[in-house]
Order: structure tokens, then sequence, then C-alpha cells
């Protein structure tokens, strides 16, 4: 069993549920959000191992969000992998200062996505 | 176009097009920064061959975007220089890619919805039969998403070329309203929406083409859900104005409302109020199709009517039907 706790911001639910699924199938423990701002506020409460975010969100986009976890002591260690289908739109060196260790884009694969989160956690990914 | 001989003569043969920048003949006469310009095409080397470049203005109006093209035309130094103003095919242009880009983040969207689904069951990660039953729903509603789109920019293309071809019949509304609350049920359910019935007991035939009709009620009634937040209402009504002879649907959402400086533009295609993008991306083309098939097709009329906070009403008459 993993210990470990990931939290899932998107706005669209499907993709919430899948994600969440797909980690809670392989053993974490899954907190979610379905705005920028939820997902701020959980970050700051619940100090996860690491965020998977949209990009477009309401009230704070994924980007704003982990810039402003990096902006907070309890959040500013916190990795981030941002899943949107539009990253092409996204400067590297902004998602690089704000945590933002992979960019996956839409659509996406689960399987895909779980790799890439146990690297980030196992800190290859760094 | 400013042909440029020895004696430095500058002549305007603007075409009649609108939206062209003022070049005037004289130089000194028009906007300080166009004279510049042709102050400075009219100094340059003819040595230099053909020479094409953009540059861009900052006129009285706003900034320009021109073509020029430098073409010498003699060896002792004349020369014709093309201007051409470019700033609107620019502003066309960057409509495209802004629409391309939209649309692509629109199509993915369903898309990667329907394929992560798809893998978790091939995957075998839904494990128990209420999880894959709703597995199927979810690619089944979004597959239904993604072609509702796909109707969408093509239906409004085929409208606006005059190609789409009608078929209007003699029947009444509340089929079509029905059919389109029933596919649209199970996104109001995902957030808790409910839909209210508030139908007119009598029915009224008008001219209808069934297929367009039911596609423009449901962009109003998915538009509706979209904007309203979950656990709200949505209220369809029907109305008959026996005076004016028409029939009246009303979608009546409890969601965020419009700013009221962006009401008046809501069904011009393209156009997304700032506030509401950023609740919800969309392609500006849902609400303009709705018009096209309202006043295009079926001469009728589209209103809106909005409240920040409260909610919007969108609405459409259809003139009753006499044989």
């Amino acid at each position: 069993m993993n210990e470990k706790t990931i939290l899932v911001a998107d706005d669209e639910s499907h993709i919430l549920n899948v994600v969440s699924l797909k980690l809670r199938n392989a053993g974490f423990h899954v907190l979610t959000a379905s705005d920028g701002q939820e997902a701020l506020d959980l970050a700051i409460q619940e100090q996860p191992h690491l965020v998977i975010t949209d990009y477009h969100m309401p009230n704070l986009s994924g980007l704003e969000m982990c810039r402003r976890m990096r902006q907070n002591e309890r959040t500013n260690k916190i990795p981030a992998i941002m899943l949107t289908a539009r990253g092409y739109h996204l400067d590297p060196k902004d998602t690089a200062e704000s945590g933002i260790l992979r960019m996956l884009s839409k659509p996406f694969s689960p399987r895909h996505l779980l790799a890439t989160v146990n690297e980030v956690l196992e800190g290859k990914a760094a | 176009m400013v042909p440029n001989d020895r004696r430095a003569q500058v002549q305007d043969v603007r075409s009649q097009r609108s939206g062209h920048a003022a070049l005037t003949a004289d130089p000194i006469g028009c906007d300080p920064s166009i004279a510049a310009l042709i102050q400075e095409l009219q100094g340059a080397d003819h040595r230099q061959g053909q020479r094409v470049m953009e540059r861009r203005v900052m006129t009285a109006a706003g900034e320009r975007t021109f073509i020029v093209i430098r073409s010498p035309i003699s060896p002792e130094g004349g020369m014709v220089v093309v201007c051409q103003d470019t700033t609107n095919e620019r502003a066309i242009s960057e409509m495209k890619n802004d629409f391309v880009s939209m649309v692509s983040h629109e199509l993915r969207t369903p898309l990667a919805s329907i394929k992560a689904y798809v893998e978790m069951l091939i995957d075998g990660e839904a494990q128990d039969e209420k999880t894959r039953s709703d597995f199927y729903d979810v690619i089944q509603n979004e597959a239904n998403r993604l072609g509702r789109l796909i109707d969408n920019i093509l239906n409004i293309s085929r409208i606006e070329s005059g190609v789409a071809r009608t078929n209007m019949e003699a029947q009444t509304l509340d089929p079509i309203l029905d059919d389109a609350i029933g596919v649209i049920t199970p996104q109001a359910q995902e957030k808790k929406i409910t839909i209210i019935n508030r139908r007119s007991p009598v029915n009224y035939q008008t001219s209808i083409d069934r297929e367009m009709l039911y596609q423009a009620v449901l962009n109003l009634l998915s538009n509706a859900i979209k904007y309203t937040e979950i656990g709200g209402k949505i209220t369809v009504e029907t109305s008959v104005d026996v005076v004016r002879k028409v029939v009246l649907t009303r979608i009546i959402d409890t969601g965020v409302g419009i700013p009221p400086k962006d009401v008046p533009y809501v069904f011009d295609k393209f156009y997304r109020a700032e506030a509401n993008n950023r609740i919800a991306p969309g392609t500006g083309l849902g609400l303009a199709l709705v018009r096209h098939i309202i006043e295009t097709v079926h001469k009728g009329r589209v209103f809106v009517e909005s409240q920040i906070g409260q909610g919007s009403c969108f609405g459409f008459e259809l003139p009753t039907f006499t044989s």
C-alpha cells in the first residue's frame, strides 16, 4: 500500500474521476478539487506529496495556482504535473518556475500518467 | 501605390476597397507616421533591386500594417513602391488562428475523456459492473458531445455559404424540446441541475426544419448547463402570442449571467464574453449558429436577457404556421 497523497485539480469531472480511480487503484490517497482556488486551499491545508492540475480552470488557472504554491512555505516544495489541452501555449520558463516538473497533453493515457507520477515521486523528473 | 520618380512625386492610386488607411498624394497632409514612411521609401537606394517588407505604423487611428513592395523601374533611380494596407487581413488571420486553437481545445476535451475511459476499461481498472456501466455512459455522452461540436462547425459554414439544405415541415415544437432535454439530461445530472418544464398547453404548428431546430435548442440547453452552477435550475418555457402570431420558447437558467456590455454581442460569431471565458472555454460558434438557424432558416427572432449573478434567459420566437 502506497501512503502518498496526490491532489488532482480539473474542472472536467470526467477527467477528475478517471485520474482519481487510476491513482486509487495504484494505492495512492487522492484529494480532488474542481477549481484553482479550491485546489490551492486544499494543497495548503493537506500538503500532498504531488499535485496534478489542469491549466484552464475557473477562479484560478492551474499555472497561477502552482505559482502561488511556490510562494507559500507550506507548499513550496510540492512538485506538480500539468495535464492540459493547451500545453503548447505555455512558456517552459513559467512552468519550471512554478514547480511544474512535467507537462502532459490531453488526450492523455492514464497508464502514462501513472508512470509519470511514479517518476516524479521517485525524484527522477527533477 | 506610390510611383516615385526623380522629382519625388507621390501619387495615391489607392483602391476603393474599404478599410484602407488614408495615404494621400500629399505626404504632409496625411497622418504623420504614414508621411514618414513615404519619405523614408522615397529616400531608399534604388540600386538594391526589388524588396518586399512588412511595416507596422502607428497612426492616429491605431496601429496599421503595410506590406511594402519596392521595385526600381529605371536606371536613373525611379521606382514604384506599393504599400498595401494589410491590417484587416492580419486581424482576420489572427481571428482564424484563435478559432483553430479554440476548436482544437474543444475537440480535445471530450476526446480526452473517451480515450482515457477506453484505456481504463482495456486495463481492467473498472472493477465492478456499476463502474463499467458508468464508464460506457461517459464514453457515449462524450462521443455525442464531440459529434455536436462537429455538427456546429459544419452547419454554420453550410448556412453561411447558403448550401444548407433545409427540410421545412409544419409541426409542433414540443417533441423537439423533449428530445433535446432527453439528450442533455445526463450532463445536467452531473451538475445536479434540475430541468423544469413550463410548457404552454396550447400547441401551435410552426414551419420547422426538425434537425436544425433540435440543434439550436440543444446549443441553448448545453450553454445553460455550462454556465449554471451545481444545484441550479433550468426552466424550459413555451408560450404563444396570438396577436403577433408567434410561438415563443425561453430557456431560463439560474447561472452566472452575462455582463451588460457583452449582452448585445453574444450571438455574434466568435464573440466570447471575457468573464465567461474564465468559467468555461468555447468556440464562440454555438450561439451564432442558433441565430442563423432561427433567423436565417426559420425567419424567426432570437433574444436574450441577463442579470449578473441571477441568470440568463435565451429565447426565440417562430412564426405560427399559416397554410
